[in-house]
């Protein structure tokens, strides 16, 4: 009443009063959909930044070389076993190792500073270890020429793909280098002098001047050989051969800084040298590398795969399963079509709904005290953390499985009642296939939670280092998840997309169990 | 563990075959011709079998329990005086690792007699388990021979079979509440132990935490470090999983809804870690060069912002976008359970749809809101790996959360990775810190749950 006297008294205030209830309904409208967008773009940002972070981890740079492993150089392998492991990656170790010496012509060169050409690692140790297990399978490789895959060390492997330093390449042509005979200087046979006659780049200049403990590295590459750049003087570079023989410069030449000084990272001049020659001579090639797929955990982050975590994740969910499906969907009949209205059923609901949000950690605890301490169970085991993850998903399982018996109509019930049937007869043969497609998507949603649960089943010893596929439910085993955490806290740049990779496995995983769940769904609701 | 296989084997194939041997009883009283059954055959099968296996569980779980103590309360029984006359708990450690040892019997212990002691014990084993073996045959027969005899034409054998299934049923529903129990009695025994050591007093009040070298148990800085990050995952959460719900309930159009629900669906079930990850990769670092920004403005003091690779920001950010969804979903189903009366009513007295909203929606709704935004602190309380990876491990109460910080959940894991055995204050800290944990969230959980079940909504 008041606002329609103030409305007629004065009209203008009245329509400035409308304007500014259209501008708070816009304002707010506007900040729901933010909320919704900004919801959205998270979602997305996730995936997104995973994705593109993972994409790195299924290629790896591998050096490729043709062997022939003789009997006499892999001693130890015996009839289809592997005698002695240890001499056998030695052995394994020298032959990969020459063939690089050849190819780098590691031995015509000579020391030339005090560090001397010491060989630069390219690759770890056990990286040959599927060698020896290829040839243990197939003996008939012995004294065979074959082309073998050994995958470079991680941080060289990040550095070919760009992730490690920064760099800058300069292609100089045959014709741009003024004396085409590099003038051998007198005191060394590994000191060299070019050139260039359209004049040196104004960044390798700049990169040259700096002081010692920050100076870029500049390299001098032609098709066949590598150079250091040691300094720029009377407009001649002097070159000092870090890799390869000197050929010709047909194909002309390229000029290479490396910004980040050789303090600052974990890969050294010789190796940077090195790997760019064999890259360039495609003895290093970029392949997919299915390590990933086909390997347990490793220290080495080139050859670490998830293989073990996957058959750790699978036993630790058919223990989940094995023991929260049935229990769970018993205690859901039970509340749905038997509990009697009382203080008992109440109280059972109740410690329900609060175990469904009692943080998972606190699961982890019971697991350690009860099941690892008084029960004695195997520590790190997929028993012990079956258990744990059962008790976990146990309420979400009971939670699911009620409301789908609720929904299941009245009239089914009434009906087989009245044709005689037990509670029980109604409740197994009626209401149950009834619910199965809601009992079946609830209990999968649960089992689906419980494979990307990490903290419980840290307490419980399952962060550990498996380095192979266990094969009962009282080995040792780590999860995916589990493992996804254990890599991100690696020190090395190279775990990060390791991880992200292990992440969209699990997620493919997630994604998989889903479309499952809705087909089962589809199926059963036809 | 074959013993566990060889165990489950044999109850397998005792109710197969109990199973078969009851239902054939049945089929034959059946063609008799004394009267029709009282019992459909397949209950009867049901009934044998039950009666066989229940028996033979309980036996072999007993076995199971004693399968330690027995054979070594036999081999104490059996040691000469020398060692038999040791005290009670020097006695007790010497079988301990008599039986621990005689899991690789393989490897020779140093002493002779402490070979022919573990020789001695494997055969008590042996015989303890063959002897239970034997008692589950003895008390399956049993079982089966007595449900035999009950298994006449008017037995009501049906009406047996489904109260034991009922009460299978009951005890199902029942695990929920031991679990509880369970939680609660190993966090009070092992909480109570640290407690023991550790005055409560300066566990609540102290403000200093230094488990990991020197015995400071201060927690307030942990309960700091965990109110902190939950506070600032429910500025991130509570505003944006509300406006949200409320844009898909009331504005967005059917499309939209279709596409935004599963993707809060997917958000939901993405996996703590791989917050966790997105926090380390992307959110620390932003959020690190932004702190750094403000530390490099001329009117800010050096070093104003800790500016940490490792940040309370981080986590709580992250963790707010974690809580999102839940919170969304759960105020969908309270502004579902608004009658439609409220809403059309105040659209056709002319108020705009924002004002129906701030007005009669969300007051209407609110305490499904709050539980909501209530079970979400419980979440943000008790998650764990987001913490562990992207907070820190410094144990400091400071206002600047730019720097890295530590909570309960956190040091729990740092405290018990690695660790089984709880005789140390340090391990046991762990049950006290998870002992509050639980108290604080079951206080929440229990309010909310009160707050969802007055106003009929569904379950959180």
């Amino acid at each position: 009443m008041v606002d329609q006297t103030a409305r007629k008294k004065n009209p203008r205030s009245n329509g400035d009063r409308l304007r500014r209830r259209r501008l708070s309904e816009r304002f707010f409208r506007s900040a729901a959909i933010c909320a919704v967008g900004l919801v959205m773009s998270m979602l997305a940002l996730i995936i997104y930044s995973v994705a593109t972070l993972s994409i790195r981890a299924f290629t790896h740079n591998q050096i490729v070389v043709s062997l022939t492993p003789a009997l006499d150089s892999i001693l130890s392998i015996d009839r289809g076993n592997v005698a002695d492991s240890a001499k056998t990656l030695s052995a394994l170790n020298k032959l990969v190792a020459d063939e690089i010496d050849r190819e780098l012509a590691r031995d015509t060169i000579i020391a030339s500073d005090e560090t001397g050409f010491a060989r630069a690692r390219l690759f770890a140790p056990v990286a040959v270890s599927h060698i020896a297990e290829v040839i243990t399978k197939n003996p008939n490789r012995l004294g065979q020429t074959r082309s073998y895959r050994v995958p470079i060390s991680s941080n060289l492997d990040l550095y070919l793909k760009g992730q490690l330093t920064d760099q800058n390449i300069w292609r100089i042509a045959e014709t741009g280098i003024a004396d085409h005979n590099m003038i051998l200087s007198s005191d060394s046979a590994s000191e060299f002098k070019i050139s260039i006659a359209q004049g040196v780049p104004e960044p390798v200049l700049r990169a040259l001047s700096q002081s010692n403990e920050t100076r870029p590295s500049v390299f001098l590459e032609t098709q066949s050989a590598v150079f250091k750049v040691d300094a720029y003087r009377d407009d001649h570079l002097s070159l000092r051969v870090m890799a390869g023989e000197l050929a010709d410069l047909k194909g002309g030449v390229w000029l290479r800084v490396v910004w980040t000084p050789a303090a600052q990272r974990a890969i050294s001049d010789q190796q940077i040298a090195e790997v760019n020659l064999l890259k360039r001579k495609g003895i290093i090639r970029s392949a997919f590398h299915p390590r990933l797929w086909t390997s347990a955990d490793s220290t080495f982050p080139e050859l670490a795969g998830v293989l073990s975590a996957l058959v750790g994740s699978l036993l630790v969910l058919l223990v989940t399963a094995f023991v929260a499906v049935p229990i769970g969907v018993m205690a859901a009949i039970w509340l749905e079509e038997f509990a009697p209205r009382s203080r008992l059923t109440e109280f059972i609901e109740i410690s329900i709904n609060n175990l469904a949000a009692v943080p998972p950690i606190v699961f982890g605890l019971l697991g350690a005290a009860v099941l690892l301490n008084v029960f004695g169970l195997p520590r790190s085991a997929p028993v012990a953390g079956g258990l744990v993850l059962a008790f976990l998903t146990l309420p979400t399982v009971i939670i699911a499985s009620r409301a789908a018996l609720s929904a299941v109509p009245n009239d089914i019930r009434i009906a087989a009642f009245s044709l005689g049937a037990s509670r029980m007869q109604v409740a197994m043969d009626h209401v149950l296939p009834a619910a199965a497609p809601g009992v079946i998507t609830g209990v999968i949603l649960g089992l689906a939670r419980s494979l990307g649960e990490v903290a419980p089943l840290l307490l419980i010893g399952m962060v550990i280092f498996v380095g192979e596929v266990p094969d009962g439910i009282n080995d040792e085993a780590t999860t995916l998840p589990v493992l996804i955490y254990k890599w991100s806290t690696g020190a090395e740049r190279a775990w990060e997309p390791l991880t992200a990779a292990a992440i969209v496995i699990l997620l493919l995983i997630m994604v998989l169990i889903n479309l499952f769940m809705s087909y089962v769904r589809q199926r059963f609701e036809r | 563990m074959p013993f566990a296989w060889f165990a489950f084997a044999f109850l397998a194939a005792g109710g197969m075959w109990a199973y078969t041997a009851g239902r054939v009883r049945a089929l034959s009283l059946k063609f008799d011709g004394r009267g029709s059954l009282h019992s459909s055959p397949n209950f009867h099968a049901a009934f044998v079998m039950l009666a066989t296996l229940f028996p033979m569980i309980l036996s072999l779980a007993l076995v199971a329990l004693l399968d330690g103590p027995v054979p070594q309360y036999f081999l104490i029984a059996e040691l000469p005086d020398r060692i038999a006359r040791l005290p009670l708990a020097q006695l007790n450690q010497y079988v301990d690792q008599l039986a621990s040892s005689a899991k690789q019997p393989d490897v020779r212990l140093p002493d002779t007699f402490d070979n022919a002691a573990r020789r001695r014990l494997l055969v008590l084993m042996g015989e303890f388990r063959l002897t239970g073996g034997l008692c589950t045959l003895v008390a399956g027969a049993t079982g089966f021979t007595l449900a035999r005899n009950f298994q006449t034409v008017n037995a009501p054998i049906r009406l047996y079979v489904e109260r034991i299934i009922r009460v299978l049923f009951f005890i199902s529903a029942a695990t929920a509440v031991f679990i509880t129990l369970g939680i609660v009695v190993s966090l009070a025994i092992e909480g109570g132990r640290f407690f023991s050591l550790v005055n409560p007093f300066d566990f609540v009040f102290g403000t200093t935490w230094n488990a990991q070298t020197s015995q400071d148990f201060g927690a307030l800085p942990l309960f700091f470090g965990t109110i902190a990050i939950a506070l600032i995952a429910m500025v991130v959460a509570a505003p944006i999983g509300v406006l949200s719900a409320v844009y898909l309930a009331e504005y967005a159009p059917r499309r939209l809804r279709n596409f935004a629900k599963p993707a809060l669906e997917v958000l939901a079930g993405i996996p703590t870690v791989v917050y966790g990850f997105f926090a380390i990769i992307l959110v620390a670092p932003i959020i690190r060069s932004i702190a750094r920004a403000i530390n490099d403005l001329s009117w800010v003091p050096d070093g104003f912002l800790a500016a940490q690779p490792n940040s309370a920001l981080a986590a709580g950010v992250v963790m707010g976008i974690m809580i999102v969804p839940f919170v969304s979903s759960l105020t969908d189903d309270a502004l579902r359970a608004v009658p439609a009366e409220l809403r059309d009513g105040a659209l056709s007295l002319g108020s705009t749809k924002s004002e129906m909203i701030r007005h009669i929606l969300l007051p209407a709704a609110r305490p499904g809101i709050i539980a909501a935004l209530l079970l979400g602190v419980s979440r943000a309380f008790g998650e764990t790996m987001i913490v562990v990876m992207a907070a820190g491990q410094r144990a400091q109460i400071t206002p600047d959360m730019t720097s890295d910080i530590t909570t309960v959940t956190a040091q729990i894991v740092t405290l018990l990775v690695g660790d089984s055995a709880f005789d140390s204050s340090k391990t046991l800290s762990a049950f006290a810190l998870g002992g509050v944990l639980f108290l604080v969230t079951l206080v929440l959980n229990l309010f909310a749950i009160r707050v969802v079940r007055r106003y009929g909504l569904s379950n959180g």
